[in-house]
């Protein structure tokens, strides 16, 4: 399979592989994983957040 | 469970995991992120676990946000369990062991170098510290009770071609304690459908 991918979007790619220390392919499939298990979850009616404990920030993230 | 509570074994020295039920653990096994080992040997499971490859990231200052294998569970069949109080030998021993090396397998197939972590209970914890030689984290204020226990790559690495990986090998191939016949052969399977149960 052939992913055609931006420049943008393979440069993000790629900095991402290099910070967590995988390869490109690990990276697409932490990412596929991970939109899985939201969608999953919001699916079943739970809520994603982020909290920012120091400045007291919480907010939804809404998932399309 | 019946034969603890007749006994008059106090529940504190229950094994911690008897309430797992891994039928209700069983439809998370249907996400991409999770994944199900179990080991079967003599028409029995004799221990399975369930681990994560998605937001858990390593602690260690060497690989700090990292990811890593995160075992959700991971649980020996209660015929393998030692209990005292009731007389009751393991059918197998090294079930942990061999469970545990699936799971650094599973890291370095996805990567990850062997980063594992989990959280233990009490009553695993001296074999996370000293049969697997993992990094443990006391439970910081705002954090859960359980400790952390994460493998560094050179830990992971060390366990998988270490004595503790030979010692299970022998364990579930010559028989153990109470089981004498031999010719088991320990058999991990991915994502098990039957039932294998660690609680009642």
């Amino acid at each position: 399979m052939t992913l055609n991918l931006t420049a943008a979007e393979m440069e993000v790619l790629e900095a991402l592989a290099q910070r967590k220390d995988l390869s490109k392919t690990a990276v697409i499939r932490q990412a596929l994983r991970l939109l899985q298990l939201v969608d999953t979850r919001v699916a079943q009616g739970e809520k994603l957040f982020f909290e920012d404990e120091v400045q007291k920030k919480k907010a939804e993230l809404m998932v399309l | 469970m019946a034969e603890l509570s007749r006994k008059g074994v106090a529940r504190r020295s229950w094994p911690e995991s008897l309430h797992w039920d891994w039928s209700r653990k069983a439809p998370e096994l249907e996400l991409l992120a999770t994944r199900g080992i179990g080991i079967f040997c003599e028409q029995d499971w004799q221990g399975a676990m369930m681990t994560r490859t998605v937001v858990h990231y390593s602690r260690l200052d060497d690989d700090s946000g990292k990811p890593l294998v995160y075992i959700d569970f991971l649980e020996a069949a209660p015929w393998n369990w030692p209990i005292a109080p009731i007389n009751q030998q393991r059918r197998f021993k090294g079930v942990g062991v061999m469970l545990m090396r699936e799971a650094v397998k599973q890291s370095v197939g996805e990567g990850f170098h062997g980063r594992v972590g989990l959280h233990a209970l009490p009553q695993a914890e001296r074999f996370y510290r000293e049969v697997c030689g993992m990094t443990a984290f006391e439970p910081g204020p705002g954090g859960g009770p359980l400790v952390y226990f994460e493998f560094a790559r050179a830990q992971a690495k060390r366990f998988l071609g270490g004595d503790a990986h030979e010692g299970a090998r022998k364990d579930l191939r010559g028989g153990t304690r109470g089981h004498p016949r031999g010719n088991p052969r320990g058999n991990p399977r991915e994502n098990p459908r039957e039932n294998p149960r660690g609680g009642s």
